[in-house]
């Protein structure tokens, strides 16, 4: 066991063995009264809708109206496979960052807020500013014409090569989002005792058994906090591939938002979100279960 | 303690990220300050010549601009306190105790966030009718609170989870009642991480446009006025710009201000 | 003590936050509109249009402007909740059924008898038919628009030879692509395809009827397949980011695009901007016609507007002729009253307004309409449409096994409801693809 995992089975305090403490669930109220009343009462009509004719019938034709829609199954590829691949690189880039930050070197304040600028931008205006960047006469080409490596624009954006758009999502959303993960990465590295990185100096540890023995896992919570907010964010994206990619790449949102908003199917879409949450929920939990911490081990127990 | 080779190295990275980051915004604020016949030119320059504060001029002085950039941050300030008051302590409860329930209520709560919030427009529109909440900035920062809880939550308890118990432990034994341990010692070592639920707390409700255009008429968020109008409705592409542009500014300004709380140094924080 | 500092300034916050902002004038009326969205025109609408109604009725009229989602969730929720806060709606006529079946809109026929009935202004009979849906005048008719191509002069040496452009036909357009293709090596034909785009109105109101004479009947007829084969072709010398492409004005303007097919208020930008490079030409005629489309904009009045009379006077002040013309000069929407129709227009709009009027008196010009009856379902129909692209021209499937699924998909659609085919479709209920 290492010793930062050693360190946080001390930090629980001693079961108590009278009767229930009420105080959890008193701090928990407010939130639990707030979501319900705001969230969970509209949800779950909209929920309903999802099996239920507006005769009053249970039926799973919704569902299966979903399935056999012709972007189904391409949007739930895509949804998936952009998920798969933006959020890896986003967790290593936020990394990167959050530890050149943690170095403390000259001006660090100045690279945080940098990185954290794109969360001030939505994913529709990230949307609009690459694309005009990919656009046939846009940034990007301008930039390669003057500097002299093409002579005709190349037109990125093109239903021809469906990689060159995905690549086109990926970097948008990389800009984008690095920014949330990267904010969760370094507010838990603040919580990491410097004594600990003290000590593994004095013991001779290079950088890299630094890292992998003693910041990534004392960064647990952290990580595991950010891939949970990061991946339900993803399975949530659709403005910025609208603008990119139009219905050309559908993703599972989107098809959600068409089904609503365009075609006025409010039970399809409902369908749609089910899909949504419970695909996202297991995702969580997988998470959960992968990163857990020592605490939650002990606490099952 | 870094050799010159990885001070090097360190310094190409963060000039490379910091170009890759702001090399867009650059872009953007550029070509809002672009005229519309240069915008279409091609090829054209990155500098604008001449430089033209037409359009921007046009966004700030167009009709309820000003006051729907008002709403937005009295809706987001509003968010951020509701978010983090009532999110906060249920964090601090996740953290530290072990209770029946506990696993079904941290699920709940991100579950909430999964459900695509689009396709509530219409229960949530009627509700607030009914409650006297529709068009109204409180209205809209309720359903604000709602979309931003979830992450309060997640990051207070990661965050507090990190803070060791026996510090609070110790300030009990030394006199303090629980509430007074944890405002005094819990918090200030938890401030990065209730920075940074604030900072998202802000991001998403300023960005937020769904809600904001059903739930508003006449009060409307700058989201909801601009977005729009700006962003799918093919405005002119001057207008694209220096719309983005200008919607980007107070986000900007508001993580400057928050962004120091992001670091600190067991309480110091850092200049 | 920060905390009670926090708790104060939240409850100011929340006090000053729910209060009504302002002090309000004489009588405010509340006018939500799908038209009119880009930033510039919401401006123009303020500053110009209304600016004269506000003089003379002491009346101040807040215009919002919103996408179709939030537009009609809004009015629906209104509905449902039995209070409202909208006292008028500007909307397309595609809108309208929907609204009707929801419950969402009052009858405004006696506002229109009253309006037609005056000396000033005649409607158009057939727009203000085009609004008789459920059993009621859903809609006062206020502006109209249509679709047209626009061509960039530097284009027009590629078109071919010995033709002559205001009497295109679609071979011609799909020639003049290839040649442009050959000489170029660009494809620079241009359509909406995005999801916010037009380009479904492209295929069932002009291509269809045009090449098979029918927008519902003769969806899988020889004729629509031989037409599906086109318009592979033609997508072959279309530039391929057209899916990303939501307002040909700005592909055009940015070079991308040399020849476009869009929505006249969408093209408008372009012509303005500058007047002396584009030309506007009527769309393509195919072996059955030259089919287009017009698109009527309405007024309507929601069922629980809290103010219907002021709301009355606002549509009276917006059908004038003198608005009218007014509005055509703004924005480019064309008007809807007979007295309004002799202005001439200058500059980028009167290029485009050439191209309207050769539209519509083409020897061989063929009117369709939007599909109408299908009631909730109205917002299914181009979709369908677009998925049949789709799937036929990008995807590259089997052009008679696609008809056929999406026919029966049609016919469902149109059992389920009871509806008529549109024309130039006789008016058979239900409509059933043959």
């Amino acid at each position: 066991m290492t010793v930062a995992e050693q360190r946080l089975e001390q930090t629980l305090p001693p079961v108590r063995r009278q009767a229930v403490d009420w105080l959890p669930y008193v701090l928990l109220l407010p939130t639990v009264v707030f979501l319900t009343v705001f969230f969970v009462y509209p949800m779950l009509q909209a929920f309903v809708l999802s099996f239920r004719s507006p005769e009053g019938a249970i039926t799973l034709r919704y569902f299966q109206a979903m399935l056999k829609d012709t972007y189904f199954a391409g949007a739930l590829r895509n949804s998936f496979l952009l998920t798969a691949i933006i959020i890896p690189l986003q967790v290593v880039l936020a990394l990167v960052i959050a530890l050149l930050i943690n170095t403390r070197f000259q001006g660090h304040p100045w690279f945080l807020f940098i990185c954290a600028i794109p969360l001030g931008i939505s994913d529709l205006g990230a949307g609009l500013i690459w694309s005009s960047f990919f656009t046939e006469r846009g940034y990007l080409n301008l930039i390669l014409q003057n500097l002299g490596l093409i002579n005709e624009p190349i037109t990125f954006l093109s239903f021809e090569r469906p990689a060159w758009l995905y690549g086109a999502i990926v970097a948008t959303e990389v800009w984008r989002a690095t920014a949330i993960v990267m904010v969760i990465l370094v507010a838990g590295l603040q919580l990491i005792p410097k004594d600990y990185f003290e000590t593994a100096d004095v013991f001779g540890a290079s950088g890299w058994r630094k890292l992998r023995y003693v910041t990534l896992p004392l960064l647990r919570p952290a990580l595991q906090t950010a891939l949970i907010i990061r991946t339900i964010l993803a399975f949530q994206l659709f403005a910025t591939v609208i603008v990119m990619a139009g219905r050309i790449v559908p993703v599972l949102a989107g098809e959600a938002y068409f089904q609503y908003g365009l075609l006025r199917n409010v039970n399809v879409a409902s369908a749609y979100a089910v899909l949504i949450m419970t695909l996202s929920m297991t995702i969580t939990i997988f998470y959960l279960w992968l990163l857990r911490t020592k605490e939650e081990e002990l606490g099952r127990g | 303690m870094t050799t010159p080779g990885r001070k090097a190295l360190l310094t190409v990275l963060v000039v490379l990220i910091s170009a890759w980051v702001l090399f867009p915004i650059i872009l953007i604020a550029l070509a809002s300050f672009t005229t519309r016949t240069q915008l279409y030119a091609w090829p054209r320059s990155l500098v604008p010549s001449p430089f033209s504060a037409e359009t921007m001029r046009f966004f700030v002085q167009a009709q309820d601009v000003l006051q729907s950039l008002l709403n937005s941050l009295l809706v987001a300030a509003m968010t951020i306190v509701l978010a983090v008051l009532i999110g906060a302590p249920a964090g601090y409860a996740l953290s530290r105790f072990r209770f029946g329930g506990k696993e079904v209520f941290r699920l709940g709560i991100l579950g909430t966030k999964m459900f695509p919030a689009t396709i509530l427009a219409v229960p949530l529109a009627v509700s607030f009718i009914n409650w006297n909440l529709y068009d109204t900035l409180l209205g809209v920062a309720l359903v604000h609170t709602t979309l931003a809880l979830p992450f309060a939550v997640v990051i207070t308890t990661s965050v507090f989870v990190g803070v060791p118990f026996e510090l609070e432990e110790a300030a009990m034994t030394l006199g303090c009642s629980r509430a007074q341990a944890f405002r005094k010692v819990a918090m200030p070592i938890a401030l990065p991480g209730l920075a940074a639920a604030a900072i998202f707390t802000f991001v998403l409700s300023w960005n937020e446009v769904f809600a904001a255009t059903i739930l508003t008429l006449r009060n409307r968020t700058l989201p909801a006025l601009v977005m729009n109008a700006v962003g799918l409705a093919g405005a002119p592409i001057d207008y694209r710009f220096a719309g983005g542009f200008f919607m980007i500014i107070p986000a900007l300004i508001i993580i400057f201000v928050i962004r120091r709380y992001l670091l600190t140094l067991w309480g110091v924080t850092v200049r | 003590m920060k905390l009670w500092r926090i708790a104060t300034l939240l409850a100011v916050t929340i006090l000053a936050a729910s209060a009504p902002l302002g002090s309000a004038p004489a009588v405010e009326i509340t006018w939500s509109s799908t038209q009119l969205n880009p930033v510039n025109e919401q401006e123009w609408a303020r500053n110009t249009m209304l600016r004269p109604f506000e003089e003379e009725s002491s009346m101040r009229v807040r215009f919002v402007s919103d996408l179709a989602g939030p537009f009609i969730d809004r009015l629906v929720a209104e509905a449902r909740a039995g209070r409202g806060s909208v006292d008028i709606i500007g909307t397309l006529h595609g809108d309208y059924p929907l609204l009707v079946a929801e419950g969402a809109v009052q009858d405004v026929a006696a506002i229109l008898r009253q309006l037609d009935g005056r000396p000033d202004r005649t409607f158009v009979p057939d727009l203000v038919r085009a609004g008789q849906i459920g059993g009621m005048q859903s809609f006062v008719p206020w502006m109209q628009a249509t679709y047209l191509i626009a061509a960039h002069k530097q284009a027009m040496r590629y078109f071919p030879a010995g033709r002559d452009p205001m009497r295109m036909t679609y071979d011609d357009l799909l020639q003049w692509g290839e040649n442009i293709r050959s000489a170029t090596g660009q494809r620079r034909i241009g359509f909406p395809a995005s999801p916010t785009g037009l380009y479904g109105r492209f295929l069932h109101g002009y291509a269809y009827p045009s090449f098979t004479g029918s927008q519902v009947k003769k969806f899988k007829s020889p004729e629509a397949v031989s037409m599906w084969r086109y318009l592979r072709r033609l997508w072959g010398v279309s530039h391929p980011s057209s899916f990303t492409y939501g307002f040909m004005n700005e592909p055009l303007l940015r070079g991308e695009v040399w020849v476009a097919w869009d929505h006249v208020a969408r093209l408008l930008p372009a012509f303005r901007e500058r007047p002396d490079d584009f030309v506007a030409l009527p769309s393509p005629a195919g072996p059955r016609g030259r089919s287009f489309l017009s698109v009527i904009v309405g007024l309507g009045i929601p069922k629980n507007s809290p103010n219907p009379e002021a709301a009355a006077r606002l549509i009276e002040y917006l059908t004038r002729p003198r608005t009218q013309v007014l509005t055509l000069q703004g924005v480019g929407f064309f008007p809807v009253v007979r007295e309004a129709a002799g202005v001439v227009p200058t500059g980028g709009l009167k290029v485009m307004a050439e191209g309207v009027t050769a539209q519509a008196t083409a020897t061989d010009a063929r009117t369709a309409l939007l599909p109408i009856g299908l009631g909730a379902r109205t917002g299914e129909f181009v979709p369908l449409y677009l998925e049949t692209f789709t799937l036929i021209a990008i995807q590259g499937r089997n052009i008679e096994q696609v008809l056929n699924d999406q026919a029966r998909k049609l016919e469902e659609m149109y059992r389920t409801t009871n509806a008529p085919c549109p024309p130039p479709d006789s008016a058979e209920r239900p409509c059933r693809p043959d």
